[in-house]
């Protein structure tokens, strides 16, 4: 952990900052946020903006059910997939209609967070 | 059944055995942490006098078996233990065993713990006691069919609840007939994931009701006096995330009622040491929610506006140590708020972060506490929940008490997971929170999912790259070492 007092825009400002495991952590102006330099963001430590064609997982966890097969047509809203992570149970919702062209889940699996579960063809508006 | 002792073992793990040990430390007791192998990394594990592994991380090979949590007992030669809150602690069987081998359960016997840990039982004696209850379905038919016919006959929202359960877990609201099949199934799936049963009862669903519970403590003697109300209303999927003491919205006559209630209660039971009966209060009219055996979360925010110590008393009372406090000494003075600290993603309605903690500040000072599971250097796992620390503040008075944790909340440094610190500022500032009209329904209404979040200011990303910079090019920051790679990043810095 280090302060840092840094003059950015003409403006003194004051920051600790630490790297724990390659990211950097931030606490200034009473809040906290982590800092990943741009090239190093690559897919599987964040989740990419939703594209509703790919049900990922949003944390590490336990697939416990999974509602759908391949072929089958889901309306937006519709629960896909449950999962269990830290005791509690979070259901994954396809975010577009579409027809499920295939399932990468099944239950009993322990996935890592951005982990495939479900990829579905959105149908047209 | 009570006896002195010299050793007590603790079957938690997290802040609350950190709690629990230093309680025992001051008393003179030794300790012996029962752990999984992944709480190596965690306080309690270098605090505890001896420790020893259960078993591996997942719960069900640890902390929730009663088979390897007594043969690390036995093995420990402790007199007693503590089990702490959730795991084992409201687990009749397991106090059960402990009478049987002579060991001390901290806490109620088997007998009082089974007849209000069945949900449905607890409720027939509230009923016989006098006590109004929420109305709902508790029969033996466990059809699925069979249960949404009698949610249907409660009316919608109606609540699905494991009888076993607690903490949220196994809850599940159903707001209309759509959604009645799917629910019922999760809540008995979490039901017999989170406790071994899928039983579970239904409830009309209070939706605007405040949630408000009151501390009662028992002594071997058959006295119970109670130590006033808690606030719990801000939850999310059923699990507390705000408490205080004391409740900003009952007056005195409401207050008399429900301490008086839950003391009845008690005595009806025979209650021995630290409980809670929870009410859900709407409208001047309360029900009978459940009763806790056992010591709560929250407890701090009773302790501060009391000046009494809960685990000491508990662990006292069993050695027959201790007769309950006058009912007239215990004056509350002053308001303590709780916030807990969830390793999550703030800006989400709560999907949990793990990773290895880097540095942590604590900002220390009078009437601020904070009950902490880990040190620098340890790894926040996705075996348990996801309750890494909790905020205590303690001020004459409620406003500054909020004023307090909101600048205690702008001061903590907690790096290396994200934390739902932005969250429970936004909750603090909300105005509803500020008059203390809240209900339960309050982050549903307003936080459904997470925190609102605000695009960084300009000046943040640029001193981050900066920063960034100045950090890697730190010396010795590719220095070979035997420590982990994570741990070269930062411990030199």
């Amino acid at each position: 952990m280090k302060k840092l007092i840094l003059e950015i825009d003409g403006v003194e400002r004051s920051a600790w900052v630490q790297k724990v495991a390659g990211i950097l952590w931030v606490h200034c102006d009473g809040g906290t946020f982590s800092y990943t330099p741009p090239k190093q963001k690559l897919g599987g430590s964040m989740i990419e903006s939703s594209d509703p064609s790919k049900i990922k997982a949003p944390m590490p966890g336990k697939i416990i059910k999974v509602n759908k097969a391949s072929g089958d047509i889901v309306k937006e809203g519709e629960v896909v997939v449950v999962m269990e992570a830290m005791k509690m149970e979070y259901t994954l919702k396809a975010e577009a209609k579409g027809q499920i062209t295939k399932v990468y889940a099944t239950a009993g699996d322990q996935v890592t967070l951005g982990s495939m579960l479900i990829e579905l063809e959105v149908a047209d508006a | 059944m009570m006896s002195d002792f010299t050793k007590v073992a603790i079957a938690n793990r997290g802040e609350v055995a950190v709690r629990i040990i230093r309680a025992c430390q001051e008393l003179g007791l030794q300790t012996v942490l029962l752990h999984s192998k992944a709480d190596v990394g965690s306080r309690a594990y270098r605090l505890s006098d001896h420790c020893i592994c259960i078993g591996d991380s997942p719960v069900g090979e640890s902390y929730l078996s009663i088979e390897r949590n007594i043969d690390g007992i036995l093995a420990s030669g402790a007199e007693a233990v503590h089990p702490g809150f959730g795991f084992l602690s409201e687990n009749a069987d397991f106090a059960r065993v402990l009478e049987q081998k002579g060991i001390t359960f901290i806490g109620p016997s088997a007998d009082v713990i089974e007849k209000m840990g069945d949900k449905i039982a607890a409720k027939k004696i509230i009923e016989k006691a006098g006590l109004p209850t929420v109305p709902g379905y508790n029969g033996d038919d466990q059809s699925i069919d069979h249960l949404i016919k009698e949610a249907e006959k409660i009316g919608y929202p109606v609540i699905a609840k494991a009888a076993a359960g607690g903490g949220g877990r196994g809850m599940k609201v159903i707001e209309n007939k759509s959604q009645a099949r799917e629910m019922i199934e999760a809540a008995k799936r979490e039901g017999q994931a989170a406790f071994g049963s899928d039983k579970i009862f239904l409830e009309k669903y209070l939706n605007r009701a405040k949630h408000i519970e009151v501390q009662i403590f028992g002594d071997l003697a058959g006295q119970v006096v109670h130590l006033f109300e808690r606030e719990c209303s801000i939850q999310r999927r059923h699990q507390k995330i705000i408490e205080e003491a004391l409740s900003p919205s009952l007056d005195h006559k409401l207050r008399n009622q429900l301490t008086h209630a839950a003391v009845t209660l008690a005595k009806e039971v025979g209650y021995v040491g630290a409980g809670t009966v929870e009410f859900l209060v709407q409208d001047g009219q309360f029900y009978f929610l459940e009763m806790n055996t056992r010591l709560q979360v929250e407890h701090p925010v009773t302790e501060l506006v009391l000046g009494v110590d809960l685990v000491k008393a508990q662990v006292l009372t069993m050695m027959n140590r201790f007769a309950v406090w006058d009912q007239d000494i215990l004056v509350p003075r002053g308001h303590a708020i709780e916030c807990r600290i969830y390793a999550e993603d703030p800006y989400t309605a709560g999907i949990p972060s793990t990773g290895i903690l880097g540095h942590q500040y604590w900002p220390q000072g009078p009437g601020r506490r904070f009950e902490v599971a880990f040190d620098e250097g340890d790894e926040v796992t996705p075996y348990y929940d996801s309750m890494i620390a909790k905020a205590i503040v303690w001020d004459e008075t409620r406003s500054r008490a909020i004023m307090k944790m909101q600048r205690v909340l702008s001061e903590i440094v907690l790096f290396g997971v994200k934390t739902n610190i932005p969250l429970l500022q936004q909750m603090l500032a909300h105005p509803e929170f500020i008059d203390g009209s809240f209900n339960t329904q309050f982050v549903n209404s307003y936080f459904a999912e997470g925190a609102i979040q605000r695009d960084r200011e300009n000046w943040k990303e640029q001193l981050a790259q900066i920063a960034y910079q100045k950090v890697s090019e730190a010396p010795h920051s590719n220095s070979s070492s035997t420590l982990s790679p994570w741990s070269q990043d930062w411990r030199n810095v």
